[in-house]
């Protein structure tokens, strides 16, 4: 099965494999030691696919190694739909700090990570992100205090293997804001015609806004492409090409909401409205 | 060149590794340190192979074309070479790597057996030490190293085997461990037998004071020898001496080191004064004629007079 990967090693890779058999219950194994593309210089210890592309494993003494590494970069460049875990043995011979410094290195690629004790049981203790879904980082400081923590909360979530949920997270504090300055803009008699900010859908809200002239129409036609986007991408794709474009725009859609996180409070403020989340 | 031993782009599927490689531990750190050398440069050095069928089997360079694999290529380049006897095999395998790089002993320990066997077909008798070193290419001091590990219980091998998949500077109980530990006590056997009768609970004994910290240093082992060759060495009472032994083979928090001191270290300490005496009384006895005019030497000859008589004149 396995002519790479060291002996010490197969009950660790047995196990990784089953952990991931379960946690996705419609995986294909491809392979084990296999290529997934020519471009990409590493064949992954086992290899599968489902609908949303290819789930790779690496299992080493180690979490993140130089391999790792490697395929991230490539698989980045090249676009394939992989969502990359790390299996490796919590009794291992590396200090401690390596181990947390490599978990921080895999955790900062959005690599999923899986533990496997002695006895043959294991946890994953973080789902992996498809890799060209990956957002290296996020400048927090460009937004307002009151927002930092819920949207520092759903890049954790997105990089953390649930990037539908992150952009939801950025979403429902968009929607938030949108339907609470809907509020008050009624109240103050600017916003006009029949519109309830509690119960009507978010795009009839935006449209009002954006009809009453209640802040900048620029912010707010962004709003409403956000929230069209969100539901466009929620389908389930077909084929490679379909799963690389769902991904391209959810990355895109996650952007966006930090985008609009940190123009929204200005254009709020300016016509002087408070920001309520 | 002859033309089976010619350099070559050979396909990585198309390699099977060598059953008879020696070397069973990959170590993870030294993986990498490879792998990020390939990536960045390419394989420098061909690995070699022989054909066997439409496949290629391995002589040498296992690690590299491991990561070869890894790192997806489809090819490696490789001197295809005449495939070998099994024992040439076995031994092309040694002598590459006792001139290229150093094996753990343990790994040449595990393969030693099968070339003793191998030989003995060839010769028609058991291969004596050195004829082992000049077909291995090993001195014959490693070869006898080894043997001493091949003689170890199945269980105290699975654990050398466990601190070798460990980088080097974690690794505890290693093969000097246990070579330390088998030659004194072979030298213990030879002067007691019966007091090593069980012998796996001594060792059991002793790898527990080492896990500890009773036993800080391997080289303390040492200390066992001494105590075993003492009657013999240094008048020692034999019944003090096996008591001293029984002492530390006893499961307690004994150390060696403390038991040597308080029985046989001051006559060995004693002994190596009266060596180191005689060594200097020899060197001034055999001084030549031109040494004893040297203004130097006889200064020097003058102060150690000069000691000598003070100590001697004091009470």
């Amino acid at each position: 099965m396995y002519s790479v990967l060291s002996d010490h090693l197969h009950p660790i890779a047995d196990t990784a494999k089953k952990l991931l058999e379960e946690r996705f219950d419609k995986i294909k194994l491809v392979g084990f030691e296999t290529s997934i593309d020519k471009s990409i210089s590493w064949k992954p210890t086992i290899l599968w696919k489902d609908s949303y592309g290819f789930i790779a494993c690496e299992v080493s003494d180690r979490p993140f190694g130089p391999i790792l590494e490697i395929a991230h970069s490539q698989i980045l460049k090249h676009g394939i739909p992989v969502r990359i875990f790390t299996a490796y043995p919590t009794d291992n011979d590396f200090r401690s700090s390596e181990i947390t410094r490599d978990i921080n290195f895999a955790k900062s690629n959005a690599i999923g990570i899986i533990n496997v004790n002695d006895d043959d049981t294991g946890d994953i203790i973080r789902n992996a992100l498809s890799v060209p879904l990956y957002i290296s980082s996020v400048d927090f400081s460009t937004l307002v205090k009151k927002l930092k923590g819920d949207a520092k909360g759903a890049f954790d979530t997105y990089m953390g293997g649930d990037p539908t949920h992150g952009v939801q997270e950025l979403g429902q504090i968009v929607e938030n804001i949108i339907r609470n300055l809907a509020t008050d803009a009624k109240k103050k008699g600017v916003l006009t015609g029949s519109v309830n900010p509690d119960k009507d859908p978010q795009s009839k809200i935006i449209e009002s806004l954006m009809n009453s002239n209640v802040i900048k129409n620029g912010v707010l036609g962004r709003c409403r492409g956000y929230a069209e986007d969100r539901n466009a991408v929620s389908h389930k794709p077909r084929g490679v090409k379909q799963i690389q474009e769902q991904q391209k725009r959810l990355k895109e859609n996650f952007q966006m909401g930090i985008r609009i996180l940190e123009e929204l409070p200005s254009a709020i403020k300016e016509k002087g409205f408070r920001l309520k989340i | 060149m002859n033309a089976d031993k010619r350099l070559k782009e050979i396909r990585i599927d198309l390699i099977d590794r060598n059953p008879e490689n020696p070397r069973i531990v990959f170590r993870q750190e030294e993986m990498d340190s490879l792998l990020i050398s390939i990536q960045k440069f390419g394989v420098q050095v061909p690995i070699s192979v022989y054909k066997e069928g439409s496949k290629f089997i391995l002589i040498d360079g296992e690690r590299r074309w491991r990561t070869c694999q890894k790192l997806n290529f489809d090819t490696i380049p490789a001197i295809i070479q005449e495939k070998p006897d099994p024992l040439d095999n076995l031994l092309l395998m040694f002598n590459i790597h006792a001139l290229r790089e150093q094996w753990d002993l343990f790994t040449i320990s595990h393969k030693i057996t099968r070339i003793i066997e191998l030989l003995r077909d060839r010769l028609g008798r058991d291969p004596n030490e050195l004829e082992l070193s000049k077909e291995t290419g090993l001195t014959r001091g490693v070869i006898r190293r080894c043997n001493l590990l091949i003689r170890l219980p199945e269980r105290f091998k699975e654990m050398i085997l466990n601190e070798l998949h460990k980088p080097k500077s974690k690794q505890n109980f290693t093969e000097d461990f246990f070579i330390e530990m088998e030659t004194n006590l072979k030298t213990v056997k030879n002067s007691f037998p019966d007091l090593v009768e069980n012998l796996d609970d001594i060792r059991d004994v002793l790898i527990k004071k080492y896990e500890s910290g009773v036993i800080t240093n391997i080289i303390d082992f040492r200390m066992l020898a001494k105590l075993a060759r003492s009657p013999k060495n240094v008048s020692y009472s034999e019944d003090e001496a096996r008591r001293a032994l029984e002492d530390i083979f006893s499961d307690n928090r004994v150390d060696i080191g403390s038991v040597y001191k308080s029985t046989v270290g001051d006559l060995y300490d004693e002994k190596k004064l009266i060596s180191n005496f005689s060594n200097v009384q020899y060197y001034i006895e055999n001084l030549t004629p031109g040494e004893i005019r040297d203004q130097d030497i006889r200064s020097a000859l003058v102060e150690l007079r000069t000691t000598i008589d003070k100590i001697l004149t004091t009470k």
